[in-house]
C-alpha cells in the first residue's frame, strides 16, 4: 500500500503542477510568448492570498476571485508595456525577445519581492491544513483533493472556452496568422491584450494553492521551470493535455522519490523532460509537430 | 590581416596598462575588484560567441562553468600544478559541451534555451548532493597564497579568450556563425553547414566557460562545491552581455565593468539591488536599444543625421523586421 500512497501524493502534485502551468500553456503554447516570469507572477499571487488570509482572515480558496483581479490587471500592464511591440514578430523572433524581456522581469520581481517580504518561507496555517481523510486505505489530505477537483473544473473550463467561444478561438486565429485575423475583423490588440490578463489571472489559482504550502520569492523559477516541462510534454498548444502531463510528471517524481531518494525526483523529471526535447519536441499529446 | 593594426592601438595599451599595474599599485581590495571584473569579463566572453555571434541562447552557462571549478580544483588540490589542472578543467567543459551540444543543438532555439537551462539544474542539484561541503585549500596552498598569481592568471585567460574568439568571428568562420544567427534556413540554403559551426562555436564557449571556471577555483580559498554551478552564473553572462552590447567584442567588457562597478557599489547598502536594477536595465536595453551600450553613440548619430528611427520592434539579435 506504500506504493499507492506515493502515487496519491504524486497525483495531488500533478494537479498543483498544472494549476501553475496552465496559464502558461494559454501564453506560451498559444499566444507564443515564452513568459519565464510566469512562475515569478505565480509566486507574487502566493503572496497576494497569504496577505488576504493575514490581513482579513478569508481563506485562500476564497480569495482567489480577488486575487485574480489584481493579477489580471497586472497582466495586462506588462503585456502593455514589455511584450506588445512584438506582437509582429515571427514565431522564432517573438519567443526570443519574450524570453530575453521576461528573464528580465524575474530577476526583478524576485528581488523586489525579497524586499518587500523578505526572503523567509512562509505558509497559510488553514484549520483543515493538515487535515486528511481515508480513501480505501490511502491518506487524502484535504488540500489535496481541494486541488485536484480545482484543476480538473480550470482546465477543462479553460479548454472549453478555448475552443467554443468566439474569443477563444480568435486568440488561436492571432497566434496564427497575425495578419489575416486582423483582416477577418479581430479586433487583435484587444484580444492579445486580455488573453495575456487571463493567463496572468490564471495564476491566482496556483498562487492560492502554492500559498498552502511554501512560498518564498525563490521559488519563481522552480515554477516555471516545471510549468516548462508540463507544456512541451503535453505539446506546445495542447491545454488539456496539460493536466495529464502534470499528473504523469507527478507521479513520476514521487514513484521515483520511492526508488533513488528524495533528493534526485529534480533530476529525474529534468532528464525525461531532456529526452522529450530531443526525441518528442512535438510533446505527448500533440497530434501535429508544434509551431 | 588590417584587422590588426589600426584597431590595435587602444587594445595594446590597455593590456600593457594591466600587466605593469600589480608592479606599482597594491591595493588588494582593487586588485580583487579586477580579478571579479577579468572573470566576468571572461565569463560573458565566452557566451557571447555562442549566442551573441551564432544566435544559440543558452540559458546553462553556470554548468560548464562549474564544472571547469570542479575538475580544476580536484586535480589541483591532488597535487598536479595550476596550468594543466586548469586546462583539465577547461577541456571537462569541451567534453561536456559535446555530449550535450550534439543533441541540443539539433533543437530549435527556444527549445535550446530551455534544454541548457534544464542542464544547468540537473548540474546544481547533482553536485549539492554529490558533494554538500565547503571546499577548503590544503595548508600548504594557503601559505603561499598571494593575489598576483590569480591576477595575472585571470588576465591571461582573458587575453586569450578574447583573441580566441575575436579571430574566430573576424574568420571565414565568424561569417558563418552570424549567418546562422541572422536566418538559419537562408544559411542552409547557401551551404553553411550549419550544425557544424554551432558545435564549435559551443565548444570555444564551453572552453573558456570552463577556463573561467577554473580561475574561479584558483581565486577563493574556500567556497561551497555547489556554489558556481548556482544559476546566477547562466544570468549574469546574458545580462552583462546584452547590457554591453551583444554580437561585439566589446559588448561584454563595457556591460562586465558596469556591473562590477554596480555591485561593489551597492554590496556595502543592500543585499541583491544591483540584480534588480540590471534587470530593469536589461528590460530597458532589449525593449529600446538592441546594440547595448555600444550601440548608443550609434543610435544618437542616427538620430542627429537621419528622421527619429524606429527602436520598438526589432528583434534583439539584429534582424530587423519587414
Amino acid at each position: 500500500m506504500e506504493m499507492g500512497q506515493f502515487i496519491t501524493y504524486g497525483v495531488i502534485n500533478g494537479a498543483i503542477y498544472a494549476l501553475v502551468a496552465i496559464g502558461l500553456g494559454l501564453i506560451m503554447g498559444i499566444m507564443g510568448i515564452f513568459n519565464l516570469a510566469h512562475g515569478s507572477l505565480a509566486m507574487i499571487a502566493a503572496y497576494i492570498s497569504l496577505w488576504f488570509f493575514q490581513s482579513w482572515g478569508i481563506d485562500p480558496f476564497l480569495s482567489i476571485p480577488l486575487s485574480m483581479v489584481i493579477l489580471f490587471v497586472l497582466g495586462i500592464g506588462i503585456y502593455k508595456g514589455l511584450f506588445s511591440s512584438m506582437k509582429k514578430f515571427s514565431a522564432g523572433q517573438k519567443l526570443r525577445n519574450s524570453m530575453l524581456v521576461s528573464f528580465g522581469l524575474v530577476l526583478v520581481i524576485e528581488n523586489l519581492a525579497v524586499l518587500i517580504w523578505t526572503a523567509n518561507e512562509r505558509r497559510v496555517n488553514t484549520t483543515y491544513s493538515g487535515l486528511a481523510f481515508d480513501f480505501a486505505g490511502l491518506r487524502v489530505p484535504y488540500i489535496g483533493l481541494g486541488t485536484i477537483l480545482l484543476a480538473v473544473v480550470v482546465i477543462f473550463g479553460l479548454h472549453a472556452f478555448l475552443k467554443r467561444t468566439f474569443f477563444g478561438r480568435s486568440i488561436w486565429a492571432i497566434s496564427q496568422d497575425y495578419q489575416c485575423a486582423k483582416l477577418m475583423g479581430i479586433n487583435v490588440d484587444r484580444t492579445m491584450l486580455i488573453a495575456f490578463g487571463i493567463g496572468v489571472g490564471l495564476t491566482a489559482i496556483a498562487g492560492a494553492v502554492i500559498s498552502l504550502y511554501t512560498v518564498s520569492p525563490s521559488i519563481g523559477l522552480d515554477w516555471v521551470n516545471k510549468s516548462l516541462i508540463l507544456v512541451v510534454l503535453a505539446g506546445v498548444g495542447s491545454i488539456d493535455g496539460i493536466l495529464f502531463a502534470g499528473l504523469l510528471l507527478g507521479i513520476l517524481e514521487s514513484v521515483s522519490a520511492y526508488f533513488v531518494g528524495v533528493h534526485y525526483t529534480g533530476v529525474v523529471s529534468l532528464i525525461i523532460f531532456l529526452l522529450i526535447l530531443m526525441f518528442r519536441p512535438q510533446g505527448l499529446f500533440a497530434k501535429k509537430v508544434g509551431r | 590581416m588590417r584587422f590588426f593594426q589600426k584597431k590595435m592601438v587602444i587594445p595594446a595599451l590597455i593590456v600593457a596598462f594591466l600587466f605593469f599595474l600589480p608592479l606599482f599599485f597594491k591595493g588588494e581590495y582593487y586588485l580583487n575588484m579586477l580579478c571579479t571584473l577579468f572573470l566576468y569579463v571572461i565569463l560573458s566572453q565566452s557566451w557571447n560567441i555562442l549566442g551573441g555571434y551564432t544566435g544559440q541562447i543558452n540559458v546553462g552557462q553556470a554548468a560548464f562553468f562549474g564544472i571547469g571549478a570542479l575538475v580544476t580544483r580536484l586535480l589541483w588540490t591532488s597535487g598536479i600544478p595550476f596550468v594543466p589542472a586548469l586546462l583539465g578543467g577547461g577541456l571537462s567543459s569541451v567534453i561536456l559541451s559535446l555530449l550535450i551540444g550534439i543533441p541540443a543543438l539539433r533543437l530549435r532555439g527556444h527549445y535550446f534555451a530551455i534544454g541548457t537551462l534544464s542542464v544547468a539544474w540537473i548540474a546544481l542539484i547533482t553536485i549539492e548532493n554529490i558533494f554538500p561541503g565547503v571546499t577548503f585549500l590544503p595548508g600548504k596552498y594557503v601559505a603561499t597564497y598571494s593575489l598576483l598569481p590569480r591576477y595575472y592568471a585571470f588576465l591571461i585567460i582573458l587575453l586569450s579568450a578574447v583573441i580566441v574568439i575575436s579571430l574566430a568571428v573576424h574568420s571565414r568562420m565568424g561569417l558563418a556563425m552570424e549567418s546562422i544567427r541572422d536566418d538559419e534556413e537562408a544559411a542552409q540554403a547557401a551551404g553553411v553547414n550549419i550544425f557544424k559551426y554551432k558545435v564549435i562555436a559551443f565548444a570555444i564557449s564551453s572552453f573558456f566557460a570552463g577556463l573561467a571556471g577554473g580561475g574561479f577555483s584558483f581565486f577563493h580559498v574556500s567556497y561551497y562545491w555547489s556554489m558556481p554551478f548556482a544559476l546566477m552564473w547562466c544570468f549574469e553572462p546574458i545580462l552583462i552581455t546584452f547590457i554591453g552590447g551583444v554580437g561585439t567584442i566589446w559588448g561584454p567588457i563595457i556591460g562586465s565593468l558596469c556591473y562590477v562597478a554596480l555591485k561593489e557599489s551597492f554590496a556595502l547598502t543592500m543585499g541583491e539591488i544591483n540584480v534588480l536594477i540590471f534587470g530593469a536595465v536589461f528590460i530597458f536595453i532589449i525593449l529600446f536599444f538592441p546594440k547595448g551600450i555600444i550601440g548608443i553613440p550609434e543610435k544618437i548619430r542616427e538620430h542627429l543625421t537621419k528622421r527619429m528611427g524606429t527602436n520598438v520592434g526589432r528583434d534583439v539579435l539584429g534582424k530587423s523586421q519587414p
